[in-house]
């Protein structure tokens, strides 16, 4: 039935505008993600059923009754405030049918709250025109800052095949390669190696200038003060080449840089790293790095919906491994500790 | 398809706010003054959208001119990204590919202004969503 309601109405052209197309695209979206969830959260399920077939209905249903507006209104309002609460708790993350998804909603309730034919006249529908525009703007920044701030802070509820590496997350825009579970006698002598060859080899650039000298550059720091020492493709040696590593890492401290380790970087993007300490060891790449053209500096990260400030382009490293020679909490292949960066860079 | 244009412009200029608002603190975090200067453009550049939307509403002339321009900009960077660089994900191409060029098409068919702001009858017809 609902199904012919559809058709019918698809029929006739002038029924089914933009608001009619983006709730049939949602309510698709609700009934496909109920789908996806019934296994194992079969009561969210049952929500997007119920939210899905709700959506479908109110796109087939006359816009010219009285409550039409004001239901679907709250029904998308609804659906976008779970939606931040439930990426809020870390039970979903904001993955891109999720945005697209609220996009549409969005949309959807813009057109919504904007006056129409059967609002009143007179004064009161600019004004009306200028609250939901306002409204609109607000709902579409507040969702969207919601959304990346998940994302941002979402490492901790990350489950891409970070369990067999112990102190290594993918983090918002990073990705870590898969390592093998295990760890063999031969890798961890191996790693170990890889270790001390570093420290041994990058001990000269303790003073920052002699990195300098050799032809290491800054690029923007991150919030903790640690900094990046970059060098060009032509100044290193393989990408695992203990002597001309691809960057150094570098912390900003009262008393001038702490060298806090090196970084390993594989030629070209796409490149799987050689596997050297299996789980102890996984190469990770990041996805969201803006990079400025002008002055080629780091000029941040990209918002969930792919875009980097002016004269910046959004660009996906090679794979990467940092070896930290510093007593880095999380050990020598692990995460930064950024609080232990932080405290370092106060001292 | 008056009202989704102006919807869609406000979107795109949340969107664009939120490049802004990442700039601002990743300019805060790292103390760059450089990077403040890239924020404050970004925030400049996100107010053309709503610019564009309230000049249309207002019947102002140039809305519809600047408007086209500046999302023929968007639309030529975001194919540049999609293709050259291959940042070609569902939710780059929607809303740096889709949208500019969804918003070139609405300006280019209809007449600049938007009656809806008044109380005549839109010459262009319906101004149903």
């Amino acid at each position: 039935m609902l199904l012919f309601r559809l058709w019918l109405a698809s029929t006739r052209r002038a029924a089914l505008g933009p608001l009619r197309w983006l709730l049939v695209f949602t309510g698709g979206v609700h009934v496909g993600l109920a789908f996806g969830h019934t296994a194992g959260q079969p009561f969210l399920s049952l929500l997007f059923v119920v939210s899905g077939v709700t959506y479908l209905v109110l796109a087939v249903l006359r816009r010219d009754r009285r409550w039409w507006r004001p239901v679907t209104g709250l029904l998308l309002l609804g659906t976008i405030v779970a939606y931040l609460a439930l990426v809020g708790s870390g039970r979903e993350q904001p993955d891109p049918v999720g945005i697209l998804d609220k996009l549409a909603e969005l949309l959807a309730l813009g057109l919504v709250m904007l006056p129409h034919e059967g609002s009143p006249r007179g004064w009161r529908r600019p004004l009306r025109w200028v609250i939901a525009s306002a409204a609109s703007l607000g709902l579409t920044v507040a969702t969207s800052t919601a959304i990346w701030a998940e994302d941002l802070a979402g490492s901790s509820h990350s489950h891409d095949g970070t369990s067999c590496a112990a102190n290594h997350h993918a983090g918002p825009g990073t990705v870590l390669r898969p390592a093998p579970c295990t760890v063999t006698p031969a890798q961890q002598m191996a790693a170990e190696g890889l270790v001390a060859e570093t420290r041994e080899s990058i001990a000269p650039y303790q003073d920052v200038r002699v990195a300098l000298a050799a032809g290491y550059r800054p690029t923007t720091p991150d919030g903790a003060g640690v900094i990046h020492y970059g060098t060009a493709p032509a100044g290193r040696g393989s990408a695992l080449d203990p002597r001309h590593p691809a960057a150094l890492v570098y912390v900003r401290t009262r008393h001038g840089a702490v060298l806090l380790g090196a970084m390993y970087q594989m030629p070209a993007q796409g490149q799987p790293g050689p596997d050297i300490g299996g789980a102890l060891t996984p190469w990770h790449y990041h996805t969201n790095i803006c990079f400025s053209l002008p002055g080629l500096f780091l000029s941040g990260l990209s918002t969930p919906f792919g875009q980097c400030p002016p004269w910046s382009v959004r660009v996906t490293s090679p794979d990467q491994l940092h070896v930290w020679t510093a007593p880095n909490p999380n050990g020598p292949f692990g995460d930064l500790d950024v609080t232990w960066a932080r405290r370092l860079a106060q001292s | 398809m008056t009202s989704l244009r102006h919807v869609l412009l406000l979107v795109q200029s949340a969107v664009c706010g939120l490049v802004a608002l990442g700039a601002s603190v990743f300019a805060m975090a790292s103390h760059s003054p450089l990077l403040g200067l890239l924020a404050a453009v970004s925030g400049m550049l996100a107010l053309v959208p709503v610019l564009v939307a309230a000049g249309l509403g207002a019947g102002w002339g140039w809305a519809r001119g600047l408007g086209i321009g500046w999302e023929l900009l968007l639309l030529v960077s975001g194919v540049t990204d999609a293709l050259v660089l291959r940042n070609d994900d569902m939710v780059a191409v929607v809303v740096n590919v889709f949208f500019p060029a969804t918003l070139i098409w609405l300006l280019l068919r209809r007449p600049p202004t938007m009656r809806t702001w008044s109380d005549a009858v839109s010459p262009g017809g319906s101004t149903r969503s």
